[in-house]
């Protein structure tokens, strides 16, 4: 048989070619020189009925791919209620990308400019706040130029009421993100086990360890978790103004000592011996309806009320929030720089922001996250649907909710963060 | 002729390179060279080994490589003894023949959806306690620690032996039925060996030599398994694998390098469990062969086979167990502690399932797809004749994906599928599940037509029938066993598949696999629950609809008969 170039090897030896050319092609394209800076929000009136109709018509027909955590199966029963109205509606198809972690959505975002990408990006409306708002906006990644208060619904809300509209984790939105809802730290627990909930870090400490492997929070770097910790060191501080500037600018160890003193003396006895941690709070209502623990958390006062009402929680169970008060924030729609389908994704958050869409999301039998309007602002119809919504049976009163703790300078979340993987990472 | 040969190796060629070996290389440079600090588009340009020290210095990472490497070799070798216990008793013990008709399905299950049920069943609330609580345990509240001390791991080995040793099980019947055992045995028995003796003596250790790749994959996949440990909870640490899809989740892109490093890592732990299990053979082989040469004919008393097949069965009992109580949870929202049933059944989860069907409808497309296409390409291979001459290259190249961890592969492929903006599409989608259905589509479709009787095909073209006509006339009827097994363990291995999934989804696609995980991890259990049965889904219609097609087009060949998918 003579001799002859194999074809075999040939196609084998011309794709490893090629694709080594592709990989290393991807790998050298260089950085593309960071765009400049956008301009801060400048001072915007509420935009005509007109102008908002035309970016309507160019949303016809797009598809907004919204990145929001997926965790929770509410929220994700909202979204595709939304979904189905602005298809009815504007004729736009709203795809819920679930996020386990909206921080990999920030990393994508990044990893598309790195790659030039700076058009037709993956992520067209992103749910956000904090830190990872911060990072969004440190590196230029959302839109250039304010849109929030251009939407049509932004005359519902009351920013002079609410501060916290344009302030997110003490980080200037600049109109880059619109609002979406109000949250705030509560904690729950069943009465038939558990009366008397310790209501503040040092009585929470003793009833841990008087009743050990009862309590637990979400692992960081889970947004409750994270939260939880970021709660504890504002009750333990005695002088927290530090932790509502940079961290950069104050000493890190001296100002999170009391975190860790509590941490030290609680973990032996967490749930599992502080070697195993839920991986986020519907996982911690979970285990408290199993009644594996005592103590449960969410960010949405009434969640406890929709668990009951859809018969996950046992019906004895009720909230209740520290007696310094508990974390209180409010979380947005942002659109990165390259989304493909930007103005799909302004109509999106405009709808979201409707009073409509808010009075659902307040239902505490659909959501029950706080809407971000001001009832003032209302139609009178709106303000009696939204007033007649239930409470629910779990969920406190407006007044209890009042005892609120501001969010420290969003710099303040990694670095507690990594502090806490470097000492309990590692569960010893 | 010959131009008509060499034009079809070519197009097999190039299909080859282009499905197998462009994804596998780009996809190990992609790992590599970020993991060396090379990623020029990050402003990344020395090579070294800082990403590797940085990776090294993540808290707890010393934990995490030894609870991989424990638990993987752990698992594998407990599988292996459980599936050789087993395929001894079945070789002689009549009734133990119906556990055949349970492994089959039960290695269809996916391992996220067996992760799922171990979880609702060991979990300290789980189903166990449930049902003997407070009766027997008395227990109002589930305990403090559950039935496993360590949930993470235990139940994680658990698991992997429940999907595992069927798996192993099956592999080795196969095997057998290769081996002339039943005449091996008569001899033994001749020489005063005990049945059982004369299996594991003289047949078993010629089957070990026939299953090491099954084996190999199973222990490859069990030191780098990341579905079923974020299923069974988040432990600290978490095992290897699971800490790197955490590096490439973490918002600073530049936490990619030494992430890149942790899966390259992984990538050297797989080697060196199989260096690991290799210095076992050589040990336990080297103690084997004094045995059989002193020639000791010991007996094993007769309860003790019993009782050692079953704890073999128990993992398997537990998988099947733990899929009931995750069939009870899906139709169900309140089920508290200590009720050992729920308290009323409900529809009202899945009335709201219509998400969750949306990610069904993605799993079946990419699976089908995927496998059709994977099927296409093993018999464009092997009727090229390609294989014929390329000889063990090609059989290694189409294994590469079962012997490296996928988080070694898909990692760097995602970084590729990143750059060429695919990420997130059907293609990459599609792609990526060929990459790793076609070692199993190669495996069973390989020694088939191997075994076709060319004399047909030669008659055939006597009468004058051309080629493509023969294929399709001939050829295929004759592996249509052959083909319905690989359809359907094709469909069965794309719904399994987790990581790759989650990589070429990029989010945007979400498989029912993707979805049961993360229910699981975080979401109720009537959700988690649902998922888990949809999971089931895809390799039950598979399976009816291939049987059924089978049964309707060889009703009437007396020898297909026994052809079908058992």
């Amino acid at each position: 048989m003579p001799c002859r170039f194999h074809p075999f090897s040939f196609a084998i030896l011309a794709s490893t070619c090629m694709s080594l050319c592709v990989a290393l092609v991807m790998l050298v394209t260089p950085a593309p020189s960071t765009a400049s800076e956008h301009s801060t929000a400048s001072e915007h009136s509420v935009a005509s009925g007109h102008d908002f109709s035309s970016v309507i018509n160019a949303a016809t027909g797009q598809t907004v791919y919204f990145n929001a955590w997926g965790g929770d199966d509410k929220i994700n029963a909202y979204i595709e209620w939304a979904s189905a109205e602005v298809s009815e509606r504007f004729d736009i198809t709203l795809v819920h990308v679930k996020l386990g972690d909206t921080g990999a959505a920030v990393s994508r975002i990044l990893a598309e400019k790195a790659a030039g990408r700076d058009t037709n990006g993956s992520v067209d409306l992103l749910w956000v706040n904090g830190a990872n708002f911060a990072a969004l906006k440190q590196h230029s990644l959302l839109q250039p130029a304010p849109w929030v208060e251009d939407l049509p619904n932004w005359q519902f809300t009351d920013a002079a009421a609410l501060p916290a509209l344009k302030l997110d984790f003490a980080e200037p939105t600049g109109g880059l993100e619109s609002p979406w809802g109000r949250a705030q730290l509560v904690f729950s627990h069943d009465t038939a086990i558990t009366p008397l909930p310790p209501k503040n870090a040092m009585t929470l400490a003793s009833y841990i360890k008087e009743h050990p492997g009862r309590f637990t929070y979400p692992l960081p770097p889970d947004f409750i978790g994270l939260s939880f910790l970021k709660q504890l060191i504002l009750e333990l501080s005695i002088d927290p103004s530090p932790l509502y500037a940079p961290v950069s600018q104050a000493d890190f160890d001296a100002v999170t000592a009391p975190l860790w003193i509590w941490l030290e003396d609680v973990t032996p006895y967490l749930w599992r011996g502080g070697k195993s941690y839920p991986a986020n709070y519907p996982a911690l209502r979970q285990l408290l309806a199993d009644a594996e623990i005592d103590i449960a958390m969410a960010f949405n006062p009434a969640d406890a009320s929709a668990a009951i009402a859809r018969g996950e929680l046992q019906p004895t169970v009720r909230t209740y929030i520290h007696d310094g008060g508990t974390l209180a924030n409010v979380h947005f729609l942002a659109i990165p720089f390259n989304a493909s389908a930007a103005d799909a994704a302004k109509v999106v958050a405009n709808f979201l922001l409707s009073p409509a869409a808010q009075i659902r999301k307040a239902d505490p039998r659909i959501w029950g996250d706080p809407t971000v309007l001001a009832r003032h602002r209302l139609d009178p119809a709106d303000k009696a649907a939204l007033d007649a919504l239930p409470r629910g049976v779990a969920t406190l009163g407006e007044a209890d909710l009042t005892r609120t703790l501001a969010e420290p300078h969003p710099s303040w979340m990694p670095a507690i963060e990594a502090e806490w993987k470097r000492r309990y990472g590692s569960g010893n | 002729m010959a131009a008509a040969t060499d034009r079809l190796i070519f197009i097999a060629g190039l299909a080859l390179g282009l499905v197998v070996a462009l994804p596998l290389a780009a996809g190990i440079c992609g790992t590599i060279l970020p993991a060396l600090g090379w990623f020029p588009a990050l402003g990344a340009r020395d090579v070294s080994a800082v990403p590797l020290q940085m990776f090294l210095a993540t808290p707890g990472v010393a934990g995490a490589i030894m609870l991989s490497l424990g638990t993987g070799l752990v698992a594998t070798f407990l599988s292996f003894i459980a599936s050789f216990i087993l395929v001894v008793t079945l070789s002689s013990f009549a009734p133990m023949h119906r556990l055949r008709s349970i492994m089959g399905p039960l290695i269809a299950v996916p391992h996220s959806t067996i992760a799922i049920g171990i979880l609702f069943l060991l979990a300290p609330s789980g189903w166990l306690i449930r049902l003997v609580s407070p009766e027997l345990t008395g227990f109002v509240r589930p305990p403090a620690t559950g039935l496993l001390p360590d949930l993470e791991q235990h139940g994680l080995i658990i698991a992997l032996l429940a999907k595992e040793i069927p798996f192993l099980c099956l592999v080795s019947l196969a095997a057998l039925s290769t081996q002339p055992a039943r005449q091996i045995t008569a001899i033994g028995r001749s020489l005063g060996y005990s049945k059982d003796a004369a299996m594991w003596l003289l047949v078993m250790p010629d089957i070990y030599r026939l299953i090491r790749l099954p084996l190999a994959a199973v222990l490859v996949f069990s030191v780098s398994v990341v579905d079923m440990s974020l299923v069974l909870g988040p432990g600290l640490p978490p095992p290897l694998a699971v800490m790197v899809v955490h590096g490439f989740e973490d918002p600073d892109l530049l936490a990619r390098l030494p992430a890149s490093a942790g899966a390259l890592l992984q990538g050297g732990l797989a080697v060196l469990a199989l260096a690991i299990w290799r210095a076992g053979e050589v040990l336990i082989s080297a103690i084997l062969t004094g045995w059989r040469r002193r020639g000791h004919r010991t007996r094993l008393p007769g309860m003790a086979r019993h009782i050692l097949s079953g704890f073999a069965v128990l993992p398997m009992l537990a998988g099947l167990l733990g899929l009931i109580a995750a069939l009870l949870w899906s139709f169900t929202t309140s089920w508290f502690f200590p009720d050992a049933l729920p308290g009323s059944i409900s529809l009202a989860g899945w009335a709201r399932a219509t998400g969750l069907l949306s990610a069904l409808g993605s799993s079946f497309l990419a699976g089908g797809a995927a496998t059709i296409l994977a099927t296409g390409l093993c018999l464009l291979v092997l009727q090229s004749g390609i294989a014929a001459r390329l000889g063990p290259t090609l059989h290694w190249m189409i294994c590469i994906p079962l012997l490296l961890p996928q988080i070694s592969i898909v990692t760097g492929l995602q970084m590729m599928l990143l750059w060429t903006r695919l990420d997130g599409s059907w293609l990459a989608m599609i792609w990526i599940h060929l990459l790793f259905i076609l070692p199993y589509t190669w495996l069973i479709m390989a020694p088939a037509h191997a075994g076709l009787d060319h004399r047909y095909d030669r008659v055939a073209a006597t009468i004058g029938m051309r080629r493509w006509r023969r294929f399709r006339v001939i050829t295929l009827p004759l592996l249509a066993p052959a083909l319905i097994t690989v359809l359907f363990l094709g469909m069965s291995v794309s719904v399994a598949l987790y990581l790759p999934s989650l990589f070429a989804g990029g989010g945007r696609i979400a498989t029912i696999t993707t979805e049961a995980v993360a229910l699981a991890a975080g979401g109720s259990r009537q959700a988690a629950g649902m998922a888990a049965m949809l999971q089931l889904v895809i390799p039950l219609v598979t399976f009816i609809c291939l049987q059924g097609w089978f049964r309707w087009r060889f009703e009437k060949f007396a020898g297909m008969r026994g052809g079908s998918l058992h």
